[in-house]
C-alpha cells in the first residue's frame, strides 16, 4: 500500500512536469514568428506612442521568461489574452468556451460509440476462432482504417443527408436551442469520427481474447467445471481489457485530431474549426490556447489511465 | 492463427499487392499521359457527370477530374513518399545510435520523443503550419519531422536487442568499428520491421497529406492533390457527387492495398 502511494505521488509530479514542458514549449514556439506583434495587433497606421503603449501594456518589452510567466499566469486562471480575427476585441476563453462543448460531445458522443459497437462485435469473434473469419476481419479492418473520416463524413452526409434526408446537411442546431435535434445531428459526425477506430478495437479485441484463452488458467478453471460463457465473462475479458484500455487512451488523442477534421465537413462550430479559421487568419492567441489544451487534455488523459491500471491489474502496484 | 491463419491471410497479401500495382500504374500513367489537361478550365463542361469521354465526370470548373486525380494522386505521392524518407533517415539514425550506444544521450532523446508522442500529430502539424504558412514544402518538412520518433523508438527497439547476439561480437572481435556494427551488421537485420512501418508510414503521410490539404494548408490551388479535390468538392456534394467519390476512392485504394501489403509482410510473407 505504503509503495502504491509513493508510486502515485511520483506519477502526480511527473504529470506537471509534462504539462509545465507542455506549456513552455507551447509559448516558445510561437517566439519564432517574424513580425513585430504590436504593429500587427494595432496596424500600420499606429504611432510610435500608440506601440510603445500597447508593448507595456502587453509586456513585450520584458525578457523572455517574464513573458511565459505572465502567459503562464493568464492561462491558469483560464486568461489567454485577446483574439485578433474579429472586428470586435473578443476575450480567447470566451471564444474558446463556446466551441469546447460541441467538442465535447462530439468526442465523447463517438466514443461511446466506439465501446457500445467494438465490444459485442469482438467477444462474438473471439467465440468463433477460424482462419477465414480472421483474415475477413482483418480485410474489413484494412479498410475502415482506410477511409479518412473526413471523406468517410462526405459519404455520410451524401448517403444519409442528401439521399435518405435524414438529416439536412449544414443545418446544425446548438444544444441550448433544442437538445434533442442537436443530438440527431451530432451523431452523423460522430459516427464519422468512430468507425475507423471500431474496426481497429475490434481487431484488437478479438486477438487480445484468443490469446487470454491459450493461457493455463483457462484450462485449470475449465477443469473445474465452468462454463465457457462464465470463464469469459469472470476471467478472460478483466485480464483482456489491459491492452484494449492503453488503446482506448491512445485514440482519445486519435478522436480530438478527428473531430478537427470532421467539424469542417459538417461544419460543426466547434474547437477544430476555429482552430483553423484561426490559423489561416494568424490569430496566435487562439492558436496557442487550443493547442495547449488539447495537449493537456491528453496528457491529463493518459495519467487517468495510468493510475487506472493499477486498479485494474495489482500486479503493476509493486513498482 | 497458425497455419491454417498463414494460407488465408495469402488472400489479403494478393489483393493488397493488386490494388498496389493497379494505383502505382495509374499514378505512374500520370507523371506521363494524362486524358486531358488537369488544370484547363471548360465552361461547357462543368459538373458534368461520368460519360464516355470523362469516366469519372468533370468538376466545378469544367476539369476532366480523371485526369486530375491521376495528376492529383501523383503530387500526394511524392510528398507522402518524401515525408517518410525525411522521417524514416532521421528516426533510423536517431534510433540506430540511441539504441546502440545507450546512456545519458539515449535518455534525453527518449524524452523528449515521449513529449512529442504525447501531442495528436495533427496537432503539431497545425502549429507548424501556423508559424511557417501553408504550401507542400512545409508540410513535408513538418510531416518529416513529426514521423522521426515512431521510427526512432521503432529502430532503438531491434538494436537494443541486436546488438547483443553473437554476429555482433563476433564482429567487434574481427574488429569492426561501431559505425561499421551499426550500419553494415545490425541495420540490415531491421528491415524485417522496417519494411512494414515505411509502407505503413506511406498510409499515414498519405493520409495526413489530405487532411491538411483538406483543410486548405496543404497543396495550394490550381494544383491538384487527393485532399485539395475532396476540399474542393465537398461543396458540390449535392449537384455532382462524383467529384468527391473519385479523389476518395483514390486515398482508400491507395492506403487498403498498402497497409494489406504490410500486414502480409508482417506475417512473413513475399
Amino acid at each position: 500500500m505504503q509503495m502504491g502511494m509513493k508510486g502515485t505521488v511520483k506519477k502526480i509530479i511527473s504529470l506537471l512536469m509534462s504539462l509545465f514542458l507542455t506549456s513552455i514549449l507551447t509559448f516558445t514556439a510561437f517566439q519564432v514568428i517574424p513580425g513585430d506583434s504590436a504593429l500587427i495587433a494595432l496596424g500600420m497606421d499606429a504611432t510610435e506612442e500608440q506601440l510603445e503603449e500597447y508593448r507595456e501594456e502587453m509586456g513585450l518589452n520584458k525578457s523572455l521568461p517574464m513573458r511565459f510567466a505572465r502567459w503562464l499566469k493568464g492561462a491558469l486562471k483560464g486568461d489567454f489574452g485577446y483574439s485578433s480575427q474579429y472586428q470586435m476585441q473578443m476575450k480567447v476563453s470566451t471564444l474558446i468556451g463556446d466551441r469546447l462543448t460541441v467538442t465535447l460531445w462530439l468526442a465523447a458522443l463517438s466514443f461511446c460509440i466506439i465501446v457500445l459497437v467494438s465490444f459485442p462485435l469482438g467477444i462474438l469473434n473471439a467465440r468463433n476462432r477460424s482462419g477465414t473469419l480472421d483474415s475477413l476481419i482483418t480485410l474489413v479492418t484494412h479498410f475502415f482504417m482506410a477511409v479518412p473520416p473526413f471523406f468517410l463524413g462526405m459519404i455520410i452526409t451524401l448517403l444519409f443527408g442528401i439521399i435518405l434526408k435524414w438529416f439536412t446537411p449544414g443545418n446544425y442546431v446548438s444544444p441550448e436551442e433544442d437538445f434533442q435535434r442537436f443530438l440527431r445531428f451530432m451523431i452523423f459526425p460522430a459516427i464519422a469520427v468512430a468507425v475507423p477506430k471500431i474496426a481497429m478495437l475490434v481487431k484488437l479485441l478479438r486477438s487480445s481474447l484468443l490469446r487470454e484463452m491459450g493461457l493455463d488458467y483457462v484450462r485449470t478453471a475449465k477443469g473445474k467445471g465452468m462454463t465457457d460463457t462464465s470463464i469469459l465473462y469472470r476471467h478472460i475479458l478483466k485480464n483482456a481489457l489491459i491492452p484494449v484500455i492503453t488503446f482506448l487512451a491512445m485514440i482519445l488523442a486519435d478522436i480530438l485530431a478527428g473531430t478537427i477534421l470532421v467539424e469542417q465537413v459538417f461544419n460543426l462550430p466547434g474547437l477544430g474549426r476555429l482552430l483553423v479559421s484561426s490559423i489561416a487568419n494568424r490569430d496566435y492567441a487562439v492558436v496557442q490556447a487550443i493547442v495547449l489544451y488539447i495537449a493537456s487534455v491528453v496528457i491529463v488523459i493518459n495519467f487517468l489511465v495510468d493510475l487506472l491500471y493499477q486498479w485494474i491489474d495489482p500486479r503493476l502496484r509493486k513498482d | 492463427m497458425g497455419k491454417n491463419g498463414g494460407s488465408t491471410y495469402d488472400f489479403n497479401f494478393i489483393l493488397g499487392l493488386l490494388l498496389t500495382s493497379l494505383v502505382l500504374f495509374i499514378v505512374f500513367l500520370g507523371f506521363f499521359y494524362t486524358p486531358y489537361d488537369p488544370n484547363k478550365m471548360e465552361a461547357a463542361l462543368i459538373n458534368k457527370p461520368p460519360s464516355l469521354s470523362h469516366p469519372l465526370g468533370t468538376d466545378n470548373f469544367g476539369r476532366d477530374i480523371l485526369s486530375r486525380v491521376m495528376k492529383g494522386a501523383g503530387t500526394t505521392y511524392v510528398i507522402a513518399a518524401a515525408i517518410v524518407c525525411i522521417g524514416a533517415s532521421l528516426g533510423i539514425l536517431v534510433g540506430a545510435l540511441t539504441g546502440y550506444f545507450g546512456g545519458w544521450f539515449d535518455e534525453v532523446v527518449m524524452r523528449l520523443n515521449d513529449v512529442l508522442t504525447s501531442f495528436p500529430s495533427i496537432l503539431l502539424a497545425l502549429v507548424f503550419v501556423s508559424l511557417f504558412g501553408p504550401g507542400s514544402y512545409n508540410i513535408v518538412f513538418a510531416l518529416g519531422l513529426l514521423f522521426v520518433p515512431s521510427y526512432a523508438r521503432l529502430v532503438r527497439g531491434e538494436f537494443i536487442v541486436l546488438k547483443e547476439r553473437d554476429f555482433v561480437n563476433n564482429a567487434k572481435l574481427m574488429g569492426a568499428g561501431s559505425l561499421r556494427i551499426i550500419f553494415v551488421h545490425i541495420l540490415p537485420n531491421t528491415r524485417r520491421v522496417l519494411l512494414p512501418s515505411l509502407l505503413i508510414g506511406f498510409n499515414n503521410a498519405v493520409l495526413a497529406e489530405a487532411g491538411l490539404s483538406y483543410l486548405g494548408l496543404g497543396v495550394q490551388p490550381p494544383d491538384a492533390s487527393l485532399g485539395r479535390m475532396l476540399s474542393e468538392a465537398q461543396g458540390y456534394l449535392l449537384d455532382s457527387p462524383w467529384y468527391a467519390l473519385a479523389p476518395g476512392l483514390m486515398i482508400v485504394l491507395t492506403v487498403l492495398g498498402f497497409s494489406l501489403v504490410s500486414g502480409g509482410l508482417e506475417n512473413g510473407q513475399g
